[in-house]
C-alpha cells in the first residue's frame, strides 16, 4: 500500500509540473490566436472610443445590451470560483482537493473580464473616473464598484494565499531548468516558504480568515450587482427577489464553467488520475440543484408578476413568452435549465462527456437568461413609444470576443505558473480520503516534497 | 535671448488660460422668472415655469431651462431634478411637479448658458402644505444608522481584514528556514 501510494504521490507531481516544465506548439498556437483576437478588440474599442457608442445597436431608450449582459454573466462566473472553493473549504469536503484551483482561476479572470465589459459600456475612458470623483454613495452603481473592487482584491488575496506552498514546492522541483524569469517569480511569491510550523500556522489563519470572509463578499457582490436592475424604476426588476436570484444564477453558470475547465485541464494535462468522475458527478449535482433553484426562482417571478399585471408587465410577459423574446426565453428554460437536469439525472449521461455538454449548455442558457433579464428590463417603454428594437452590432460582438479571449488567455497564463490543482492539499490530504490511496501519513508527504509539510 | 522666450511663452499661457473666463465675463447675462406658486398641498400637481427673458426683456426661445428640487435620501440632501422644457416664443418652459413630503422647499431654474448668454440659476421658495393626498411621506424618514457611515463601517471591516491578512503574509516571509543564499536555486 505504503508504495502504491508513493507512485500515486509521484505521478501526481510528475502531471502537476509537467506542464509548467514543457510547452508545446499548440499552447502557443492557442496563445497566438488569443492574442489575435484581443489585438482585433483593441482595434474595435479604439474605434468606438472615437466615434462613439453610436457604433453600436445601443440608443437612448435601450442604454443597455450586450456589454451589461456580458458584465452579468461574467460577474456570475466569478461568483461560484471563490464561493464554491470556500464552502467547499469550509466543509472540509474531502473532493474539493483537485476543483478549488481551477474555480478560483476562474474567478479572478471573470472579475477582471466583467470590469472590462464596464469599460466597454461606458463608452469613453475617462468617464470612469468620474465615477469615482462625482459618483454618489447613494447609487447602486458606486455600491457595485465597492463591491467588486472588495471581491477582486479579496479573490486575489483568497487564490495567492493558497498557491503559496505550491509555488515553493515548484520552485524547488523546477529549480534552474526553466527561464530565469519563471524561476524570480516562483522564487519572489513563494514567500521563502519551506513549511515550517509557524508558516503553517499563518498561512492556516490567512485561509480560515479568507474562506469565511469570501462568502459574504461574494453574496454582497452579486446582491449588489443584482440591485442596479432592482432599484431601477422598471416594472420587469421590479422584484425583491434579485438579490438571491442573482446569487442562484451566478453559482449555477459559475459551477457550469469550473466543469468545463476542469474537463479541459483534465485533458490536456492528462489529469484524469486526480480529476476523476466522481469530481464532475458532485459538481453535476450542484448544478442540477441549482438549476432547479432557478426554476423556482423563475416560476414565482412569472406567476406573482402575472397575477398583478401592472403597468406594463404585460406586454413584458407576451414580449418574453410569446413575442421577439421568446426564442432567447425558452432557449434558456428548455436548454439551460431542463435539459442539464436530465443529463445529470440519467446515469448513462452522467459522465465526464455529458456533464461538460450540460454545463456548456447551463452557459449559454445563463447567458441567455443575462440579456433577457438586461434588454428584457429595457425593452419596455416608460414613454408613449413603440417597443424599442435592439440588435448587437459587429462593434459589440467583437468586444465580446475580445472579452471571452481576454478571459481564456488569463488562464491560459496562469496554468504556465501555477499547478492547476491544489498539490500540497492533496499532497497532505489523511488517511481513506482523496485519491492518492488509503493510508499514507503525513510525514511521507513532508519527505516528499522536500520540506512543504 | 532665452528669458525672452520664456516670458513670450508666459504671458501667451496667461493669455490663454485668462480668455475663456474674460469671454464668459462679457456674455451677456440673461434673466430667468420663475413662476412658481408660494405654496401647494401635497401630492396636487402643479406647474413650475420660467420665463427666459434676454437683458432689455425680450424672450429668448429654443433654449433649454432645468427646474430642481432638493431631496433626501438616507440622510444625505442632494439636487433632485423635476424635469427639463425648452422655451417657446414667449420665452417660457414650464413641467409638471407633483411634491411628496409636506414643509418647505426649494425649486430651483437653471439655464445653462449658451454662446451669446451667461447661465444662470434663480431659485424660489415652496411651501409644501398638508393636502388631501393619499400618500405622504413624513420628513424626515430616517432609518438611524442606515447612512454612509454604514457602509464606511462594513467596508473598512473588510479591508481592516485584508490588512491583517498582509501581515500575515510578511510574516510567513520571515518564518521559513531556507537559508538566504539559496534563494532563487534549487534547494
Amino acid at each position: 500500500m505504503e508504495a502504491a501510494v508513493g507512485d500515486a504521490r509521484q505521478r501526481l507531481e510528475e502531471r502537476s509540473l509537467a506542464p509548467l516544465r514543457r510547452t508545446g506548439p499548440l499552447y502557443y498556437g492557442l496563445i497566438l490566436a488569443l492574442l489575435l483576437v484581443i489585438a482585433w478588440g483593441a482595434y474595435v474599442y479604439f474605434y468606438q472610443a472615437q466615434e462613439g457608442l453610436i457604433v453600436t445597436g445601443m440608443r437612448d431608450r435601450l442604454s443597455w445590451g450586450l456589454y451589461i449582459s456580458l458584465f452579468v454573466f461574467f460577474i456570475g462566473a466569478s461568483m461560484a470560483g471563490t464561493f464554491v472553493s470556500a464552502i467547499l473549504r469550509i466543509t472540509q469536503a474531502g473532493w474539493r482537493k483537485p476543483v478549488t484551483r481551477s474555480a478560483e482561476m476562474v474567478t479572478v479572470a471573470a472579475l477582471v473580464v466583467a470590469a472590462l465589459f464596464v469599460t466597454f459600456d461606458i463608452g469613453r475612458p475617462d468617464r470612469l473616473l468620474f465615477l469615482i470623483i462625482y459618483g454618489r454613495w447613494e447609487s447602486p452603481l458606486i455600491w457595485d464598484i465597492y463591491g467588486l473592487s472588495t471581491y477582486l482584491v479579496g479573490s486575489l488575496i483568497y487564490l495567492y494565499a493558497a498557491l503559496i506552498p505550491d509555488l515553493a514546492f515548484v520552485r524547488d522541483r523546477l529549480g534552474d531548468s526553466v527561464p530565469a524569469l519563471k524561476r524570480w517569480f516562483w522564487d519572489a511569491f513563494s514567500l521563502g516558504w519551506t513549511g515550517t510550523p509557524s508558516q503553517h500556522r499563518y498561512l492556516s489563519i490567512i485561509l480560515v480568515t479568507m474562506m469565511i470572509l469570501m462568502v459574504p463578499v461574494a453574496v454582497m457582490m452579486h446582491t449588489v450587482t443584482s440591485w442596479i436592475f432592482a432599484m431601477t424604476l422598471r416594472e420587469p426588476w421590479d422584484s425583491p427577489l434579485f438579490g438571491i436570484y442573482f446569487v442562484g444564477g451566478a453559482i449555477f453558470s459559475g459551477t457550469g464553467i469550473i466543469i468545463i475547465l476542469m474537463a479541459v485541464l483534465r485533458k490536456v494535462q492528462h489529469l484524469e488520475e486526480f480529476i476523476t468522475e466522481k469530481h464532475f458527478s458532485y459538481l453535476g449535482y450542484l448544478m442540477a440543484a441549482f438549476a432547479l433553484i432557478m426554476i423556482f426562482f423563475n416560476a414565482n417571478e412569472f406567476v406573482t408578476h402575472a397575477y398583478k399585471l401592472r403597468g406594463h408587465i404585460a406586454l413584458h410577459l407576451q414580449e418574453t413568452f410569446v413575442g421577439t423574446l421568446a426564442p432567447y426565453f425558452w432557449t434558456y428554460f428548455w436548454g439551460g435549465l431542463i435539459l442539464p437536469v436530465v443529463i445529470v439525472a440519467l446515469p448513462f449521461t452522467r459522465n465526464v462527456a455529458g456533464l461538460v455538454v450540460a454545463a456548456v449548455l447551463v452557459n449559454i442558457g445563463m447567458f441567455l437568461e443575462r440579456y433577457l433579464i438586461v434588454v428584457g428590463g429595457m425593452h419596455l417603454p416608460l414613454n408613449p413609444y413603440p417597443v424599442p428594437t435592439y440588435t448587437p452590432t459587429w462593434v459589440e460582438w467583437s468586444l465580446m470576443a475580445a472579452g471571452a479571449s481576454v478571459f481564456v488567455l488569463i488562464i491560459a497564463v496562469m496554468v504556465k505558473l501555477v499547478p492547476s490543482m491544489a498539490v500540497w492539499e492533496m499532497l497532505e490530504e489523511p488517511a481513506g480520503e482523496g485519491d492518492l490511496g488509503e493510508a499514507q501519513p503525513q510525514r511521507a508527504a513532508r519527505t516528499a516534497r522536500g520540506g512543504v509539510q | 535671448m532665452a528669458k525672452r522666450i520664456l516670458l513670450t511663452a508666459a504671458a501667451t499661457l496667461l493669455l490663454a488660460l485668462l480668455s475663456p473666463a474674460a469671454a464668459l465675463a462679457q456674455q451677456p447675462i440673461p434673466q430667468l422668472v420663475l413662476g412658481v406658486q408660494p405654496s401647494s398641498p401635497v401630492g396636487n400637481p402643479m406647474v413650475v415655469a420660467g420665463y427666459l427673458l434676454d437683458p432689455a426683456g425680450n424672450p429668448i426661445s429654443g433654449q433649454t431651462v432645468a427646474f430642481s428640487t432638493e431631496a433626501e435620501f438616507m440622510n444625505t440632501l442632494g439636487s433632485f431634478e423635476i424635469g427639463q422644457a425648452v422655451t417657446d416664443d414667449r420665452g417660457l418652459a414650464y413641467v409638471q411637479y407633483v411634491p411628496k413630503e409636506v414643509g418647505t422647499s426649494t425649486i430651483t431654474a437653471r439655464f445653462a448658458g449658451n454662446d451669446v448668454f451667461a447661465p444662470l440659476t434663480t431659485s424660489s421658495p415652496l411651501e409644501v402644505t398638508e393636502g388631501k393626498a393619499t400618500y405622504k411621506q413624513e420628513r424626515p424618514f430616517r432609518i438611524p444608522g442606515a447612512d454612509v457611515r454604514l457602509v464606511v463601517v462594513l467596508l473598512s471591516g473588510v479591508w481592516s481584514l485584508y490588512l491583517l491578512v498582509t501581515v500575515l503574509f510578511w510574516l510567513i516571509s520571515r518564518a521559513g528556514d531556507r537559508p538566504p543564499r539559496e534563494a532563487g536555486g534549487p534547494q
